[in-house]
Protein backbone atom coordinates (compact mmCIF):
# COMPACT_ATOMS: atom_id res chain seq x y z
CA UNK A 1 0.00 0.00 0.00
CA UNK A 2 1.27 3.46 -0.91
CA UNK A 3 0.11 5.58 2.00
CA UNK A 4 2.34 8.54 1.23
CA UNK A 5 0.97 8.94 -2.30
CA UNK A 6 -2.02 11.18 -3.00
CA UNK A 7 -3.72 10.02 -6.19
CA UNK A 8 -5.51 12.97 -7.77
CA UNK A 9 -8.42 11.99 -10.01
CA UNK A 10 -9.94 14.98 -11.85
CA UNK A 11 -13.52 14.20 -12.83
CA UNK A 12 -16.20 15.87 -14.89
CA UNK A 13 -19.40 13.94 -15.66
CA UNK A 14 -17.76 10.54 -15.16
CA UNK A 15 -20.56 8.81 -13.22
CA UNK A 16 -20.54 5.78 -15.52
CA UNK A 17 -16.78 5.15 -15.26
CA UNK A 18 -15.37 6.52 -12.04
CA UNK A 19 -16.73 3.79 -9.75
CA UNK A 20 -14.68 1.07 -11.44
CA UNK A 21 -11.59 3.33 -11.46
CA UNK A 22 -11.88 3.98 -7.72
CA UNK A 23 -12.37 0.28 -6.97
CA UNK A 24 -9.28 -0.66 -8.96
CA UNK A 25 -7.08 2.07 -7.46
CA UNK A 26 -8.39 1.68 -3.92
CA UNK A 27 -6.76 -1.74 -3.47
CA UNK A 28 -3.28 -0.24 -3.88
CA UNK A 29 -3.62 3.46 -3.07
CA UNK A 30 -5.45 4.34 0.15
CA UNK A 31 -5.28 8.10 -0.46
CA UNK A 32 -7.41 8.95 -3.47
CA UNK A 33 -8.69 12.46 -3.99
CA UNK A 34 -11.39 13.01 -6.59
CA UNK A 35 -11.57 16.62 -7.72
CA UNK A 36 -15.09 16.94 -9.11
CA UNK A 37 -15.15 19.82 -11.56
CA UNK A 38 -18.81 20.75 -11.03
CA UNK A 39 -20.24 17.64 -12.69
CA UNK A 40 -23.85 17.71 -13.84
CA UNK A 41 -24.38 13.96 -13.52
CA UNK A 42 -24.14 11.62 -10.49
CA UNK A 43 -20.34 11.67 -10.23
CA UNK A 44 -20.43 12.96 -6.63
CA UNK A 45 -22.92 10.30 -5.50
CA UNK A 46 -20.90 7.52 -7.15
CA UNK A 47 -17.70 8.72 -5.48
CA UNK A 48 -19.44 8.88 -2.08
CA UNK A 49 -20.83 5.37 -2.60
CA UNK A 50 -17.32 4.06 -3.26
CA UNK A 51 -16.03 5.74 -0.12
CA UNK A 52 -13.45 7.96 -1.80
CA UNK A 53 -12.55 11.46 -0.73
CA UNK A 54 -14.05 14.18 -2.91
CA UNK A 55 -13.52 17.91 -3.30
CA UNK A 56 -16.16 19.63 -5.46
CA UNK A 57 -15.61 22.76 -7.49
CA UNK A 58 -18.67 25.03 -7.34
CA UNK A 59 -17.84 26.13 -10.92
CA UNK A 60 -16.52 24.17 -13.88
CA UNK A 61 -12.89 25.23 -14.39
CA UNK A 62 -11.44 22.51 -16.62
CA UNK A 63 -8.79 19.81 -16.27
CA UNK A 64 -6.01 22.23 -15.30
CA UNK A 65 -8.17 23.87 -12.65
CA UNK A 66 -9.03 20.48 -11.14
CA UNK A 67 -5.41 19.26 -11.15
CA UNK A 68 -4.30 22.56 -9.64
CA UNK A 69 -6.73 21.98 -6.74
CA UNK A 70 -5.31 18.49 -6.27
CA UNK A 71 -1.72 19.78 -6.18
CA UNK A 72 -2.71 22.56 -3.75
CA UNK A 73 -4.18 19.95 -1.37
CA UNK A 74 -1.14 17.69 -1.74
CA UNK A 75 1.06 20.68 -0.79
CA UNK A 76 -1.15 21.74 2.12
CA UNK A 77 -1.33 18.25 3.59
CA UNK A 78 2.37 17.53 3.11
CA UNK A 79 2.16 14.45 0.91
CA UNK A 80 5.54 13.06 -0.13
CA UNK A 81 4.25 11.98 -3.55
CA UNK A 82 1.35 12.85 -5.80
CA UNK A 83 0.00 11.01 -8.83
CA UNK A 84 -2.61 11.97 -11.39
CA UNK A 85 -4.96 9.51 -13.03
CA UNK A 86 -7.86 10.03 -15.45
CA UNK A 87 -11.36 9.22 -14.19
CA UNK A 88 -12.55 7.65 -17.44
CA UNK A 89 -10.85 4.28 -17.01
CA UNK A 90 -8.10 4.93 -19.53
CA UNK A 91 -5.42 3.81 -17.08
CA UNK A 92 -4.96 0.70 -14.98
CA UNK A 93 -3.87 0.48 -11.34
CA UNK A 94 -0.89 -1.65 -12.44
CA UNK A 95 0.28 1.13 -14.74
CA UNK A 96 -0.11 3.69 -11.97
CA UNK A 97 2.05 1.54 -9.70
CA UNK A 98 4.67 1.36 -12.44
CA UNK A 99 4.59 5.15 -12.82
CA UNK A 100 4.84 5.79 -9.08
CA UNK A 101 7.76 3.38 -8.52
CA UNK A 102 10.62 5.58 -9.91
CA UNK A 103 9.64 8.63 -7.83
CA UNK A 104 9.52 6.52 -4.68
CA UNK A 105 12.89 4.97 -5.56
CA UNK A 106 14.21 8.49 -6.07
CA UNK A 107 15.40 8.09 -9.66
CA UNK A 108 13.17 10.89 -10.98
CA UNK A 109 11.25 13.94 -9.78
CA UNK A 110 8.43 13.43 -12.27
CA UNK A 111 7.39 10.25 -14.07
CA UNK A 112 5.04 10.23 -17.05
CA UNK A 113 3.24 7.14 -18.25
CA UNK A 114 3.91 7.06 -21.99
CA UNK A 115 1.62 5.34 -24.47
CA UNK A 116 4.19 5.66 -27.22
CA UNK A 117 7.18 3.69 -25.89
CA UNK A 118 5.85 0.17 -26.35
CA UNK A 119 2.67 1.09 -28.22
CA UNK A 120 0.66 -1.50 -26.33
CA UNK A 121 -2.84 -0.89 -27.70
CA UNK A 122 -4.47 1.22 -30.38
CA UNK A 123 -4.91 4.98 -30.41
CA UNK A 124 -7.01 6.62 -33.16
CA UNK A 125 -4.78 8.04 -35.89
CA UNK A 126 -5.99 11.61 -35.48
CA UNK A 127 -5.20 11.48 -31.73
CA UNK A 128 -1.76 9.98 -32.41
CA UNK A 129 -1.02 12.73 -34.91
CA UNK A 130 -2.24 15.48 -32.59
CA UNK A 131 -0.31 14.06 -29.66
CA UNK A 132 2.90 13.81 -31.71
CA UNK A 133 2.53 17.43 -32.81
CA UNK A 134 1.94 18.72 -29.27
CA UNK A 135 4.75 16.58 -27.85
CA UNK A 136 7.21 17.84 -30.49
CA UNK A 137 6.13 21.44 -29.85
CA UNK A 138 6.42 21.02 -26.06
CA UNK A 139 9.90 19.48 -26.42
CA UNK A 140 11.03 22.23 -28.80
CA UNK A 141 9.77 25.10 -26.65
CA UNK A 142 10.79 23.85 -23.23
CA UNK A 143 13.80 21.64 -23.97
CA UNK A 144 12.22 18.44 -22.65
CA UNK A 145 12.54 15.00 -24.23
CA UNK A 146 9.28 13.22 -23.63
CA UNK A 147 7.35 10.93 -25.96
CA UNK A 148 3.85 11.54 -24.58
CA UNK A 149 3.27 15.08 -23.34
CA UNK A 150 -0.51 14.62 -23.09
CA UNK A 151 -0.60 11.57 -20.85
CA UNK A 152 -2.88 11.85 -17.82
CA UNK A 153 -0.92 9.30 -15.80
CA UNK A 154 1.90 10.96 -13.88
CA UNK A 155 3.65 10.81 -10.55
CA UNK A 156 5.84 13.35 -8.80
CA UNK A 157 7.79 13.83 -5.60
CA UNK A 158 7.55 16.58 -2.99
CA UNK A 159 10.07 18.79 -4.83
CA UNK A 160 7.86 18.78 -7.90
CA UNK A 161 4.61 19.19 -5.94
CA UNK A 162 6.02 22.37 -4.36
CA UNK A 163 6.51 24.07 -7.73
CA UNK A 164 3.32 22.84 -9.44
CA UNK A 165 1.53 26.18 -9.53
CA UNK A 166 -0.76 25.59 -12.50
CA UNK A 167 -1.59 28.59 -14.72
CA UNK A 168 -3.83 27.04 -17.37
CA UNK A 169 -7.31 25.74 -16.51
CA UNK A 170 -7.80 23.50 -19.54
CA UNK A 171 -6.04 20.66 -21.35
CA UNK A 172 -2.91 22.80 -21.76
CA UNK A 173 -2.04 21.70 -18.22
CA UNK A 174 -0.37 18.52 -19.53
CA UNK A 175 2.22 20.48 -21.49
CA UNK A 176 2.44 23.04 -18.69
CA UNK A 177 3.48 20.38 -16.16
CA UNK A 178 6.39 19.49 -18.45
CA UNK A 179 7.22 23.19 -18.85
CA UNK A 180 7.28 23.68 -15.06
CA UNK A 181 9.46 20.58 -14.67
CA UNK A 182 11.92 21.79 -17.30
CA UNK A 183 12.10 25.31 -15.86
CA UNK A 184 12.76 23.99 -12.36
CA UNK A 185 15.39 21.50 -13.58
CA UNK A 186 13.37 18.53 -12.36
CA UNK A 187 14.29 15.14 -13.77
CA UNK A 188 11.59 13.61 -15.95
CA UNK A 189 11.38 9.90 -16.61
CA UNK A 190 8.90 7.97 -18.72
CA UNK A 191 7.60 4.46 -18.25
CA UNK A 192 5.58 2.54 -20.83
CA UNK A 193 1.87 2.16 -20.16
CA UNK A 194 -0.95 0.53 -22.07
CA UNK A 195 -3.19 2.51 -24.41
CA UNK A 196 -6.84 1.89 -23.63
CA UNK A 197 -9.10 3.63 -26.12
CA UNK A 198 -12.81 3.04 -26.54
CA UNK A 199 -15.45 5.10 -28.36
CA UNK A 200 -16.17 6.78 -25.00
CA UNK A 201 -12.59 8.09 -24.83
CA UNK A 202 -12.58 9.19 -28.46
CA UNK A 203 -15.70 11.30 -27.99
CA UNK A 204 -14.35 12.91 -24.84
CA UNK A 205 -10.71 13.81 -24.19
CA UNK A 206 -8.62 16.20 -26.27
CA UNK A 207 -10.21 17.17 -29.59
CA UNK A 208 -8.62 18.91 -32.58
CA UNK A 209 -9.71 22.39 -31.42
CA UNK A 210 -8.27 21.64 -27.97
CA UNK A 211 -5.00 20.75 -29.68
CA UNK A 212 -4.76 24.06 -31.52
CA UNK A 213 -5.63 25.91 -28.31
CA UNK A 214 -2.92 24.01 -26.38
CA UNK A 215 -0.36 24.79 -29.11
CA UNK A 216 -1.25 28.51 -29.07
CA UNK A 217 -1.05 28.66 -25.29
CA UNK A 218 2.33 26.92 -25.20
CA UNK A 219 3.79 29.33 -27.75
CA UNK A 220 2.37 32.25 -25.77
CA UNK A 221 3.78 30.79 -22.52
CA UNK A 222 7.19 30.48 -24.19
CA UNK A 223 7.21 34.17 -25.17
CA UNK A 224 5.79 35.24 -21.81
CA UNK A 225 8.67 33.48 -20.10
CA UNK A 226 11.15 35.14 -22.45
CA UNK A 227 9.85 38.57 -21.39
CA UNK A 228 10.54 37.82 -17.71
CA UNK B 1 -2.64 82.23 -36.36
CA UNK B 2 -6.34 81.59 -36.97
CA UNK B 3 -7.87 78.90 -34.82
CA UNK B 4 -10.70 76.84 -36.18
CA UNK B 5 -13.57 76.11 -33.70
CA UNK B 6 -12.97 72.37 -34.24
CA UNK B 7 -9.46 72.75 -32.81
CA UNK B 8 -10.88 74.34 -29.65
CA UNK B 9 -13.35 71.46 -29.24
CA UNK B 10 -10.47 68.97 -29.38
CA UNK B 11 -8.49 71.02 -26.83
CA UNK B 12 -11.48 71.11 -24.47
CA UNK B 13 -12.06 67.37 -24.80
CA UNK B 14 -8.37 66.64 -24.15
CA UNK B 15 -8.28 68.98 -21.14
CA UNK B 16 -11.42 67.31 -19.79
CA UNK B 17 -9.82 63.88 -20.19
CA UNK B 18 -6.67 65.01 -18.34
CA UNK B 19 -8.81 66.31 -15.46
CA UNK B 20 -10.81 63.06 -15.48
CA UNK B 21 -7.58 61.01 -15.26
CA UNK B 22 -6.45 63.13 -12.31
CA UNK B 23 -9.86 62.65 -10.66
CA UNK B 24 -9.52 58.87 -11.08
CA UNK B 25 -6.03 59.06 -9.54
CA UNK B 26 -7.45 61.05 -6.61
CA UNK B 27 -10.13 58.37 -6.11
CA UNK B 28 -7.38 55.72 -6.27
CA UNK B 29 -8.85 54.13 -9.41
CA UNK B 30 -5.72 54.99 -11.43
CA UNK B 31 -2.15 54.49 -10.34
CA UNK B 32 0.48 57.20 -10.68
CA UNK B 33 1.96 55.82 -13.94
CA UNK B 34 -1.50 55.56 -15.47
CA UNK B 35 -2.37 59.20 -14.79
CA UNK B 36 1.01 60.27 -16.21
CA UNK B 37 0.57 58.14 -19.34
CA UNK B 38 -2.92 59.47 -20.05
CA UNK B 39 -1.80 63.01 -19.24
CA UNK B 40 1.09 62.75 -21.71
CA UNK B 41 -1.10 61.26 -24.45
CA UNK B 42 -3.82 63.92 -24.15
CA UNK B 43 -1.17 66.68 -23.97
CA UNK B 44 0.20 65.46 -27.31
CA UNK B 45 -3.35 65.66 -28.69
CA UNK B 46 -3.61 69.31 -27.46
CA UNK B 47 -0.30 70.23 -29.09
CA UNK B 48 -1.27 68.68 -32.42
CA UNK B 49 -4.77 70.23 -32.25
CA UNK B 50 -3.31 73.70 -31.81
CA UNK B 51 -0.47 73.23 -34.30
CA UNK B 52 -1.73 70.85 -37.03
CA UNK B 53 1.20 71.73 -39.32
CA UNK B 54 3.52 70.27 -36.74
CA UNK B 55 1.72 66.94 -37.10
CA UNK B 56 2.34 66.94 -40.85
CA UNK B 57 6.05 67.80 -40.47
CA UNK B 58 6.59 65.41 -37.58
CA UNK B 59 4.89 62.40 -39.13
CA UNK B 60 6.63 62.98 -42.45
CA UNK B 61 10.06 63.34 -40.86
CA UNK B 62 9.94 60.64 -38.20
CA UNK B 63 7.48 58.01 -39.38
CA UNK B 64 7.80 58.57 -43.14
CA UNK B 65 4.07 59.15 -43.45
CA UNK B 66 3.26 61.70 -46.12
CA UNK B 67 -0.23 62.44 -44.81
CA UNK B 68 -1.24 62.91 -41.16
CA UNK B 69 -4.26 60.70 -41.88
CA UNK B 70 -1.96 57.74 -42.59
CA UNK B 71 -0.18 58.35 -39.29
CA UNK B 72 -3.54 58.54 -37.53
CA UNK B 73 -4.58 55.24 -39.09
CA UNK B 74 -1.35 53.52 -37.98
CA UNK B 75 -1.68 55.01 -34.51
CA UNK B 76 -5.29 53.79 -34.25
CA UNK B 77 -4.16 50.27 -35.12
CA UNK B 78 -1.45 50.47 -32.46
CA UNK B 79 -3.89 51.77 -29.85
CA UNK B 80 -6.45 49.07 -30.76
CA UNK B 81 -3.80 46.35 -30.50
CA UNK B 82 -2.57 47.67 -27.13
CA UNK B 83 -6.17 47.91 -25.91
CA UNK B 84 -6.88 44.32 -26.95
CA UNK B 85 -3.73 43.17 -25.19
CA UNK B 86 -4.76 44.98 -22.01
CA UNK B 87 -8.26 43.50 -22.14
CA UNK B 88 -6.78 40.04 -22.69
CA UNK B 89 -4.50 40.54 -19.67
CA UNK B 90 -7.46 41.60 -17.51
CA UNK B 91 -9.49 38.63 -18.74
CA UNK B 92 -6.62 36.22 -17.90
CA UNK B 93 -6.27 37.73 -14.43
CA UNK B 94 -10.01 37.36 -13.82
CA UNK B 95 -9.90 33.77 -15.02
CA UNK B 96 -7.09 33.03 -12.57
CA UNK B 97 -8.91 34.78 -9.73
CA UNK B 98 -12.11 32.80 -10.40
CA UNK B 99 -10.16 29.51 -10.43
CA UNK B 100 -8.40 30.43 -7.17
CA UNK B 101 -11.71 31.35 -5.55
CA UNK B 102 -13.35 28.14 -6.84
CA UNK B 103 -10.44 26.17 -5.36
CA UNK B 104 -10.64 27.86 -1.98
CA UNK B 105 -14.43 27.39 -1.78
CA UNK B 106 -14.06 23.69 -2.72
CA UNK B 107 -11.43 23.12 -0.02
CA UNK B 108 -13.42 25.12 2.53
CA UNK B 109 -16.62 23.17 1.76
CA UNK B 110 -14.78 19.87 2.16
CA UNK B 111 -13.56 20.93 5.60
CA UNK B 112 -17.08 22.08 6.47
CA UNK B 113 -18.49 18.68 5.42
CA UNK B 114 -15.85 16.91 7.54
CA UNK B 115 -16.73 19.03 10.57
CA UNK B 116 -20.45 18.48 9.99
CA UNK B 117 -20.13 14.72 9.64
CA UNK B 118 -17.85 14.38 12.70
CA UNK B 119 -20.42 16.12 14.95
Amino acid sequence: MHEDVLVIVPAYNEATRIGAVLDALGDVFPNILVVDDCSEDDTREVVHRHGARIVSHPLNRGLGGALGTGFAIARMEGFEYAATCDADGQHTADDLERVVAPVIEGTADIVIGSRFIERDGEMPQVKTLGNSFLTTLTNMLFGSRVTDSQSGLRAMNRRAIEVMDIYYDDYAVSSEIIKIAAQNHLTIEEVPIATLYEDYHVERGTQVWHGTSIATKMVRAFFRDLKR
Amino acid sequence: MAIHPFQLVVVFIAAFMILKSYEKYRLRIFRRWEVWTWGALWSIVIVFALFPDLLQQYTAAVFMFQRPLDALFALSLLVAFTGLNLIFGLFEQQRRDITQLTREIAIFNEKLDETGSSK
